[in-house]
C-alpha cells in the first residue's frame, strides 16, 4: 500500500514532471532537510542573509592589514615628547592607577618611563603626526584617519587577537569576515569571499585557524587561508599525473552518474553537490590566475618594493589583496607577525616597518590608481598597545615595552573614512585616553556601518540567543566618516 | 491520561493553547530580558519565568491582576502587550515586538485559563510512558518507536515512505554503527539471511564489532574537546590518548552510560579507586591549557574550572552555562550563584593555571600508568628503603646509648671516610661546597643594581659585608643541582625589610610558573619562610612553611636541611640555630626536581617572579649533606669561623652536657660514625634507584579530589580577579535539589546527574544517539534543552526512550538496537512530493535522513575499500598525509600508520587535520555536541586531489584488477560493489567503462604521467599488475570517491 502510493506519486512520476520542474516546484530551501539548505553556491552571486543593506554602503569590501603582536603606538603614531624629557623616571602612580599589569613586568620593582627612539614630524596638509619609521605611510597621510584612542580588554595575545577578530576574548565566535560573508554573501562564484593571508616565515606569537573561523556560523563562512607555498588552497593542484583533460573527463563522468542517480531517485541535493565539484574545478584555474602577478606592469610592482615577487611576503600579499579585491572578494585579511617587542624594541620595530611600510602605502596608492580606494576600506592595526615604561632594564638606547590595553593606535583609509584626520587623544604620558575613546566594539560597529550594515541587526541565533559581532556593545563613531 | 504534547495537536480543529510549547517561548524570547531569571536586569520585580503568584498579584501601576484567568481584558499582562502608549510591552526601544498572531495567541491562552507549567525539560521523566493508540493498517510498526512516530505522522496527515533497499540499509547500518562499509563477502553473507531476522542479526553483529567503540568514541571526543595538544598559542603536545582508548573500550564493553559518565566525572572518588577508574577523569582535564609567558596563573585556572563546568553542563545536562559565568542567565533559571556553586565541584584539585614551558612535567594532578614490572620493582625498593631507614634509626639509638665519642681516642686510627675532627681542614666545613662571603674590601660590579651594606648581625662588629638585593638581579652561585635523593642543606644570614607577601630568597630553578617551579626554593610567602622541593607546583612537591612570620628589619640566621627522603618530614628550617615550627604545605614528591634549566643556586631574583627587593643576605653556605643540629647552632654564631665548630664539638664531647644527647649523637652519626655513614650512603643509593624508577613512569592528567576543600568563590562579572563571597558546591535547585544524603563533591554530582529524578541526563543522552542515527535529534538543539532551545518534535518518544534507558540500567547498545530496528530508521531517504512539501525539514521522520557522512567515516571507508585500513585499536596518535598541509605543518608518518582509522589522527588543537576540518569535523577547543554539515568546494578538492584518497583509489583499483584481470567490465562491477554494496546499472557501467578506456589510452600515451600518478603516497601497486589499466581503473575509483552515493547517507 505504502509502496504503491509512493510509486504513483513519485517514483515514476519524474518522467512526466521532470527533475527540474520538481525542484522548481518545491523550491530550494523549503524542499530540503535543514542541513542542505546551506548547500547553495555557484550562482554568479551567492546571496547573504541580508536581503538588502540597512543603508547605502560607502565601502564594498575590506582589506584588513593586521599587525599581530601589537606594534608600539609610541614609536609610530602617538607622539609623546614628555616621555623623552622624563626618560628613566618612574611611572607616577597617579597615572597608572589600578591598571593590571601582565605577569611579565608586573613583578618589576621599577617602571622607568622611556621615550621613542625615533623622531616624529607632521605630514601632509592635515599635519598628521607620524614617526620617521613610516616614510611611505606618512606620504599618504591625507588619506588616512589615524585613531590614537583605541582600547581593548585583553592583555595577552591569544585573547587579544581573538577579541579583535571576533569581538570576544573567548574562542568560538565568528570572525569579522565570516559575519560579512554570512550577511552579504559572495560576488564572485569562482573565488571565496573571505580570504586570509599570513606573511610567511615570521616568528612571534602563533596564529590559529579559528582567528578567521566561522565560529558557530555555518562552516562555509570560514575564511579561506591562502598558503604561500605551491597550493594556495588545500589540494588545489591536481594530483601528479592528472591533467585538466583527465579531470574534465572525471567530472563529466561524475556528472553523468549523478544525473542518472537524480533521475532515478529525485534526490534533490545532487545538483548542488555537482556544483561544488565544478566550483572546485573553476577555482583550480581562478586561484592560480589571481595569484599570478605576471600581468602586473613593472611600475605597479615597483610601488610595492622588491619583495613583491617573493610569494608569501607581506608585499606580495598586499598586491594579491588588491587583485582579490578587484575580483569581488569581500573581506581580505593579512596577518603580519612579530611586533611583540618586549625587549630590543628600537631594532625590532625598525625591521618590521621596513617590511610593511612601503607595501601598506603602496596598496593605498594602487587602489587609488585603480579607482578602488573610495569603496575599499583599509584598516591597519594590532591587538593592543604597548606601555610607556620600559620592560626590563633601561639600558642605553635599547628598551622594550610590555602589553598595554588602555590605548593604542590604528589607521583606516578609503571606504568612506574621512582622510587626513586624527581621532582621539591620550594623556601626555601616553598611558590613558583623555579624548574620544574607541573600543574594539566601536571599530567593528563603524566598519559594519560603512559596509551598509547596522551592527545590531546582523545577528545569528545560537545556543538560545542572538549573537552579533559587537556582542551587546558597539557605538558608531561618526566623526571619522567622510 | 497520556498526553502527547507536541505541535501535532495544532492540526486538530479545536485545541487548547499549550503554555509550554506556545506561550513560554514567546515570553522567553520577548520578555525574559527584563522579566526573566537575571536579577540584575529585572524590571518591576516581575519574573515571567517562574509564573509564581502572577494570578494573585496586582500590578503596582494599575492595581489589576497580572493574569486574570479567563479575562484578558482584566489581565495587566495582556493590556500591556496591546497598549500603544508608553505602557507598551515590550517597550519599543527594546527592538522586540509581538506580532498580531502572537498577541492573539496570548489572548486565547488567558481566555482558556492562563495555565502555567514548568519548562518541559525540567519536568520529571515520566515512568512507563504509554504507547500511543495508533491505527496501523499497513503493519508498518516494528517496535514502540514506530508507534510514536506513526501516531504523530497521522496527526499531521502524513505517512511513512517506503523502506530503504537492502543494500542501502546494510550500508547505512554499517557506516552508522562501525564507520566502515560491508565487504562484498559480508554483503553476500547477509543476503542469505531471511528478513526480518537479517536486520537484527546485522545489528547484533555490528554492536559486537570492535569498530563500534571507535565509531561511538569519535562523537564523544567532540563532547570531551579531546586533543593531543594543550591548545592556546603554544599548543604543545600532551599525553592523553590512554583516555581515548578507555572510551573506545567502554563503548565496546557496553559500559552502562551512568557508569561511563560517573567515572569521567568522579572516578577518583570511587571507593578504593583503581587506575582504570581514575583514568576516565582525564575527561575533566582535556580543556585547552595555557603556557604563554606572562599569563596570569589564576586567570587561566579559573578558565579551566569554567570550561569543566560548561562542558559538564552541555555534555550531560544539555544546558548552556556560559552566560551564567558573568550574569544571571537571561533565559534559563540558572543563576550566577548556581554557576559558581557548580564550579566549586570542579575547583577542588591540586592544579596550576599554566603548564610548564621549560620542562615536560605533566600538569598535576596526575595518575601513574600501571606497569606490572615497574610496579613490583617499586614495591621491592620501597620495602628495602623502609628497612634501611629502620636500621639507621636503630643505629642512632645505639650511638646514643654507647656514646662512642667518649672512646674517640681509641678510634683515631680508624681509616674510615669520617675521620675524627683533627682531620678536617680547619677552614672548610665538612660537606660545604660553596661559601658566598664579602670581605671588607669586596665590591660589586659597577653595573650591578644590588649593593653592599654593612653586615651587623649582632652588637659585635663583623668584618664582613652583606648584599642588599634589588629584586631584579640575581646573585648566582655555581653549585646546587641536587637530585632529590641527595641530602643537602644551605645556610645564610638574612634581613627582611618589611612584611612581604611573596619574595624569592634562594632557589635552584629556571622560573616560577613557566617551569612549574621545578627545583627547590626558599621563599617568603605571607611573611613566612617556606622551603620546598618541587617537580611541578602544586601537585608534585614537598613543602613546609613556618608557622610564625619572619622578623623584619633584623638579622637572622636561617638554615634549611633536607634528608633525601622525598618527604615533607625530611625538610627542616632553622632560625638562629633552632629548628622552628612549620606546617606541611605539600607532601607528594614522586618525580625529579632537576632539569628545566637554572641548575645552580640563585639569590634574590627569579624569572617572572617577585624578587627579594630590599632584602639583605650574607654568608651564604651550601652543603651537599644534611647538617647536624649542632653544626647549625654553630653556624648561627655571628662571628662564626669553622674552627669554632671543632671547639664546640670537643666541648660537647668532653662535658657531655653543652647540648642534648640527641644532638651529639646525631652529629656523631652524620659526621664521624664509621658504621652509620656507609648505611646512609646505601639508603641514598636505594632512594636513587627508586627515584630513577619513578622518573621513568609515564603520568597522565586526571582529576584527584583534594582531601580538604579549597574555598571557591563567586566571581563578580565572571572576572577571575573579582572573587566576592565564598560558595559551597551545589546544583541548580530548579533542575532538582541535591538530596541531603549525597556527598557534596563530584561523586555526589555524578549521582545527582544520573539519578532517576534528574529530568535532563537521560533525555540529553538518547537525543544525541537519535541524532547520530537519524541525522537530527528529537530536540534539534542538542546543546540547549533550555528555554531558548527547540522543543522536542516528539516529547513522548523522547521520554519513552529516556525512561527505557534508565530502566535498562543505562544500556547504550540496547537503546541503539531499538532505534536501528525501528521501521522509522529503516525508511528510504526518498519521499513523495506532497510529503516533502508538508514536512520539508523532516521533523516528522517521514523518511530517513540524508546527509554527508562524518569526516572520519569518509576517510575510513576509502581506506577500507582500498584494503589499506589498519585495524589496530589503541595507542599513540598518528600523522597522516594531510598534516603536512596543516596550518602548522607536521612531518607525516609512513605506512601503516597513515592507514589507521581517523579516530587516531593526531589532533593539534590550533592546527587540526585540514582534511578532517574541510569535512566538517569540529576543532575541539570547546565541548561540541553537533557538527555542521556543509558542502564546499574544498571537500571536492579533498576527495579528488588529496594523496590519501588518490592512493586509496589506486589500491582499490589494484584489488579489482587482481580479482578480475581479464574483463574490465567485471573489474568495474567489483569496484562499484565494493564501494556501494550494489551492482552498477548498465548505464553506470557504460559511463565508467568509457572513462576507463579514455584514461587507459591517455596513460598509455603518456607513461610519465602514469608513473607520477602511480607514485602518490606510500602504496605501490603489485609489480605483476599492468600499470596503465590499473592506473586508469584508479582514475575511475578516484571519480567515484566524489560520487554522492559514496559520500552521502542514502
Amino acid at each position: 500500500m505504502l509502496r504503491r502510493n509512493f510509486l504513483a506519486n513519485f517514483g515514476y512520476g519524474l518522467g512526466a514532471m521532470g527533475l527540474s520542474e520538481c525542484l522548481g516546484a518545491v523550491g530550494s530551501g523549503a524542499f530540503q532537510d535543514s542541513t542542505s539548505v546551506q548547500e547553495t553556491t555557484g550562482n554568479p552571486k551567492t546571496p547573504g542573509v541580508l536581503t538588502s543593506l540597512h543603508h547605502v554602503a560607502k565601502a564594498k569590501r575590506v582589506i584588513f592589514l593586521f599587525q599581530s603582536g601589537a606594534p608600539s603606538q609610541l614609536e609610530l603614531f602617538d607622539h609623546k615628547p614628555l616621555l623623552k624629557e622624563r626618560q628613566g623616571e618612574q611611572l607616577p602612580d597617579s597615572v597608572r592607577g589600578q591598571q593590571r599589569l601582565t605577569g611579565m613586568s608586573g613583578n618589576q620593582s621599577s617602571l622607568p618611563l622611556v621615550g621613542s627612539a625615533f623622531d616624529f614630524a607632521q605630514h601632509g596638509q592635515s599635519g598628521t603626526w607620524m614617526s620617521n619609521l613610516l616614510p611611505h605611510t606618512a606620504a599618504m597621510a591625507d588619506d588616512l584617519c589615524v585613531v590614537r584612542s583605541m582600547y581593548t580588554e585583553s592583555i595577552n595575545h591569544g585573547p587579544g587577537v581573538t577579541f579583535f577578530q571576533t569581538g570576544s576574548q573567548l574562542p568560538g565566535r565568528p570572525s569579522m569576515g565570516a559575519w560579512l560573508d554570512y550577511g552579504l554573501g559572495s560576488e564572485n562564484a569562482n573565488l571565496p569571499s573571505y580570504v586570509v593571508m599570513v606573511t610567511k616565515n615570521k616568528g612571534g606569537q602563533p596564529l590559529s585557524a579559528r582567528l578567521w573561523g566561522s565560529g558557530f556560523l555555518p562552516a562555509r563562512h570560514d575564511g579561506v587561508l591562502f598558503r604561500s607555498g605551491a597550493d594556495p588552497l588545500l589540494y588545489l593542484n591536481l594530483p601528479a599525473g592528472i591533467d585538466v583533460t583527465s579531470r574534465r573527463a572525471m567530472l563529466d563522468a561524475l556528472g553523468a552518474l549523478q544525473t542518472e542517480e537524480a533521475e532515478q531517485t529525485g534526490w534533490h541535493d545532487l545538483e548542488s553537490r555537482i556544483e561544488q565539484h565544478e566550483l572546485a574545478f573553476r577555482m583550480q584555474s581562478s586561484i592560480p590566475e589571481v595569484t599570478d602577478f605576471s600581468s602586473e606592469p613593472q611600475h605597479v610592482l615597483d610601488l610595492y618594493g622588491p619583495s613583491v615577487t617573493d610569494k608569501g611576503s607581506y608585499a606580495a600579499n598586499c598586491l594579491l589583496a588588491r587583485r582579490l579585491a578587484q575580483r569581488g572578494v569581500k573581506f581580505i585579511q593579512l596577518f603580519h607577525q612579530d611586533w611583540d617587542h618586549h625587549g630590543g624594541l628600537p631594532g625590532g620595530i625598525r625591521g618590521l616597518c621596513q617590511e610593511t611600510d612601503q607595501p601598506s602605502a603602496a596598496l593605498l596608492q594602487d587602489l587609488k590608481q585603480h579607482g578602488m580606494l573610495d569603496d575599499t576600506l583599509v584598516v591597519w592595526g594590532g591587538e593592543f598597545g604597548r606601555t610607556n615604561y620600559c620592560q626590563g632594564k633601561l639600558a642605553g638606547n635599547d628598551y622594550g615595552r610590555d602589553h598595554h590595553p588602555r590605548c593604542f593606535s590604528i589607521w583606516m583609509a578609503g571606504g568612506g573614512i574621512r582622510g587626513g584626520t586624527t581621532y582621539g587623544e591620550t594623556d601626555e604620558y601616553g598611558y590613558n585616553i583623555v579624548q574620544n575613546p574607541m573600543h574594539i566594539h566601536d571599530l567593528h560597529a563603524t566598519m559594519l556601518h560603512l559596509l551598509g550594515i547596522e551592527h545590531t541587526r546582523l545577528t545569528y541565533k545560537y545556543q538560545g540567543r542572538y549573537f552579533r559581532l559587537t556582542d551587546v556593545h558597539g557605538r558608531l563613531i561618526r566623526d571619522i566618516i567622510a | 491520561m497520556f498526553v502527547n504534547r507536541t505541535l501535532a495537536q495544532e492540526s486538530a480543529e479545536i485545541r487548547q493553547v499549550d503554555f509550554d510549547s506556545q506561550i513560554r517561548p514567546l515570553l522567553s524570547d520577548r520578555c525574559y530580558t527584563c522579566h526573566g531569571p537575571d536579577e540584575a536586569t529585572l524590571e518591576a520585580d516581575l519574573r515571567l519565568d517562574l509564573g509564581i503568584g502572577l494570578h494573585e498579584r496586582a500590578a503596582a501601576s494599575s492595581g489589576r491582576l497580572i493574569l486574570s484567568p479567563g479575562e484578558p481584558s482584566a489581565s495587566e499582562l495582556f493590556l500591556r502587550v496591546i497598549a500603544t502608549d508608553g505602557e507598551q510591552m515590550p517597550p519599543p526601544e527594546s527592538g522586540l515586538q509581538l506580532s498580531a498572531d502572537e498577541i492573539a495567541l496570548i489572548k486565547r491562552w488567558i481566555e482558556e485559563g492562563a495555565t502555567w507549567d514548568r519548562h518541559w525539560s525540567f519536568e520529571p521523566i515520566p515512568a512507563d510512558v504509554p504507547l500511543p493508540d495508533v491505527a496501523d493498517t499497513n503493519a508498518w510498526i516494528q517496535n514502540p518507536i514506530d508507534s510514536f512516530i506513526l501516531h504523530a505522522m497521522q496527526q499531521q496527515g502524513l505517512q511513512p515512505t517506503i523502506a530503504a533497499s537492502d543494500h542501502q540499509l546494510l550500508r547505512r547500518m554499517y557506516l552508522d554503527l562501525i564507520g566502515v562499509p560491508p565487504t562484498m563477502d559480508e554483503v553476500a553473507k547477509w543476503s542469505n539471511v531471511p528478513k526480518p531476522e537479517r536486520w537484527s542479526n546485522v545489528v547484533d553483529h555490528l554492536l559486537a564489532r570492535p569498530e563500534y567503540g571507535q565509531r561511538m568514541a569519535s562523537d564523544w571526543l567532540d563532547v570531551a574537546r579531546y586533543s593531543d595538544t594543550y591548545g592556546y598559542q603554544v599548543d604543545r603536545e600532551r599525553f592523553v590518548w590512554p583516555w581515548r582508548d578507555w572510551v573506545v573500550r567502554a563503548f565496546n564493553y557496553n559500559m552502562p552510560f551512568d557508569r561511563f559518565g560517573t567515572l569521567q566525572l568522579a572516578g577518583d572518588l570511587q571507593p578504593n579507586a583503581s587506575f582504570n577508574e581514575i583514568l576516565p577523569t582525564t575527561f575533566g582535564r582535556l580543556h585547552p591549557q595555557e603556557v604563554e609567558g606572562g599569563s596570569v596563573e589564576e586567570e587561566f585556572r579559573m578558565k579551566y574550572i569554567s570550561d569543566r563546568t560548561e562542558t559538564y553542563g552541555m555534555a550531560f545536562l544539555g544546558l548552556t552555562f556560559e552566560c551564567s559565568r558573568c550574569h544571571n542567565h537571561k533565559y534559563d533559571p540558572i543563576s550566577q550563584t548556581d554557576y559558581y556553586r557548580l564550579t566549586a565541584f570542579f575547583d577542588n584539585i591540586d592544579e596550576a593555571g599554566l603548564y610548564s614551558y621549560f620542562t615536560d612535567s605533566v600538569p598535576t594532578p596526575t595518575a601513574v600508568l600501571p606497569n606490572e614490572d615497574l610496579d613490583s620493582k617499586t614495591a621491592e625498593l620501597r620495602e628495602q628503603i623502609v628497612a634501611q631507614e629502620k636500621g639507621l634509626r636503630e643505629q642512632l639509638q645505639e650511638i646514643q646509648q654507647s656514646r662512642p665519642w667518649l672512646q674517640r681516642e681509641d678510634s683515631s686510627a680508624d681509616a674510615s671516610p669520617t675521620s675524627p675532627p683533627q682531620a678536617v681542614e680547619p677552614t672548610v666545613l665538612d660537606g660545604q661546597i660553596a661559601h658566598l662571603t664579602y670581605g671588607p674590601e669586596a665590591k660589586l660590579p659597577e653595573t650591578s643594581e644590588n649593593r653592599l651594606v654593612p653586615f651587623q648581625p649582632a652588637a659585635s662588629i663583623v668584618d664582613r659585608q652583606a648584599v642588599e638585593l634589588s629584586g631584579d638581579e640575581a646573585i648566582k652561585l655555581d653549585v646546587g643541582n641536587f637530585r632529590r635523593w641527595q641530602p643537602f642543606s644551605f645556610s645564610l644570614w638574612m634581613w627582611v625589610p618589611k612584611p612581604m607577601a611573596r619574595a624569592v630568597v634562594l632557589h635552584r630553578s629556571q622560573a616560577w610558573t613557566d617551569a612549574g617551579s621545578r627545583g627547590y626554593e626558599l621563599l617568603i610567602e605571607n611573611e613566612r619562610l617556606k622551603f620546598s622541593l618541587i617537580h611541578f607546583w602544586p601537585g608534585n612537591a614537598i613543602s613546609i612553611r613556618a608557622i610564625s612570620p619572619a622578623p623584619i628589619e633584623q638579622w637572622m640566621h636561617v638554615t634549611v636541611t633536607y634528608d633525601g627522603s622525598s618527604r615533607a618530614d625530611g625538610l627542616a628550617i632553622f632560625m638562629d640555630g633552632k629548628r622552628i615550627e612549620t606546617e606541611t604545605v605539600r607532601d607528594k614528591l614522586t618525580k625529579q626536581i632537576t632539569g628545566g634549566g637554572g641548575d645552580h643556586i640563585s639569590l634574590g631574583e627569579r624569572f617572572r617572579d617577585q624578587g627579594f627587593t630590599g632584602g639583605r643576605v650574607a654568608e651564604v653556605r651550601v652543603f651537599s649533606r644534611q647538617l647536624s643540629a649542632l653544626t647549625i647552632r654553630s653556624l648561627a654564631e655571628p662571628n662564626f669561623v669553622p674552627e669554632q665548630l671543632a671547639e664546640k664539638r670537643n666541648a660537647a664531647w668532653a662535658t657531655d652536657s653543652v647540648v642534648s644527647m640527641d644532638e651529639i649523637a646525631e652529629d656523631w652519626a652524620l659526621h664521624f660514625s664509621a658504621d652509620y655513614q656507609p648505611e646512609l650512603k646505601k639508603l641514598e643509593q636505594s632512594r636513587e634507584q627508586l627515584g630513577n624508577l619513578q622518573d621513568q613512569r609515564q603520568e597522565i592528567m586526571v582529576m584527584q579530589e583534594l582531601p580538604t576543600r579549597k574555598p571557591s568563590f563567586f566571581r563578580e562579572r565572571g572576572n577571575y580577579d573579582a572573587p566576592t563571597v565564598e560558595v559551597s558546591p551545589g546544583v541548580p535547585d530548579s533542575i532538582f535539589p541535591l538530596p541531603a544524603d549525597f556527598p557534596n563533591n563530584r561523586a555526589g554530582l555524578a549521582r545527582w546527574t544520573f539519578d532517576r529524578r534528574n529530568p535532563l541526563t537521560a533525555r540529553v543522552a538518547v537525543n544525541r544517539w537519535w541524532q547520530m542515527l537519524f541525522g537530527e535529534g528529537l530536540v534539534r538543539t542538542p546543546e540547549d534543552f533550555g528555554n531558548q532551545g527547540q522543543r522536542p518534535t516528539h516529547s513522548a518518544l523522547l521520554d519513552y526512550l529516556a525512561d527505557q534507558l534508565i530502566d535498562s540500567g543505562w544500556d547504550v547498545k540496547r537503546t541503539l538496537r531499538l532505534m536501528l530496528l525501528s521501521a522509522t530508521y529503516q525508511q528510504s531517504v526518498v519521499a513523495d512530493v506532497q510529503t516533502l512539501e508538508a514536512d520539508p525539514e523532516n521533523r516528522w521522520w517521514t523518511r530517513a535522513s540524508s546527509h554527508r557522512w562524518p569526516a572520519e567515516t569518509l576517510r575510513d571507508q576509502a581506506l577500507a575499500v582500498a584494503g589499506l585500513l589498519d585495524g589496530k585499536m589503541d595507542g599513540a596518535p598518528v600523522k597522516p598525509y594531510d598534516l603536512a598541509e596543516a596550518f602548522a605543518p607536521l612531518p607525516t608518518d609512513g605506512g601503516p600508520l597513515v592507514y589507521r582509522r581517523s579516530l587516531y589522527t593526531y589532533w593539534k588543537r590550533m592546527s587540526p587535520s585540514p582534511v578532517m576540518i574541510a569535512l566538517d569535523a569540529v576543532k575541539r577547543d570547546v565541548c561540541q555536541v553537533k557538527r555542521e554539515r556543509t558542502t564546499t568546494p574544498a571537500q571536492s578538492l579533498v576527495f579528488l586531489n588529496s594523496p590519501q584518497f588518490v592512493e586509496a583509489s589506486r589500491a582499490l583499483a589494484a584489488r579489482c584488477w587482481q580479482n578480475q584481470p581479464t574483463d574490465v567490465q567485471q573489474a568495474l562491477t567489483i569496484m562499484v560493489q565494493e564501494m556501494l554494496s550494489r551492482d552498477p546499472s548498465p548505464r553506470e557501467l557504460e559511463t565508467l567503462t568509457q572513462l576507463y578506456q579514455e584514461q587507459r589510452q591517455r596513460f598509455e600515451q603518456s607513461p610519465d604521467r602514469l608513473q607520477a600518478y602511480l607514485n602518490i603516497g606510500h602504496y605501490r601497486i603489485p609489480s605483476e599488475l599492468p600499470p596503465a589499466p590499473v592506473g586508469a581503473l584508479a582514475v575511475v575509483a578516484n571519480t567515484l570517491m566524489g560520487l554522492d552515493q559514496w559520500t552521502t547517507r542514502r
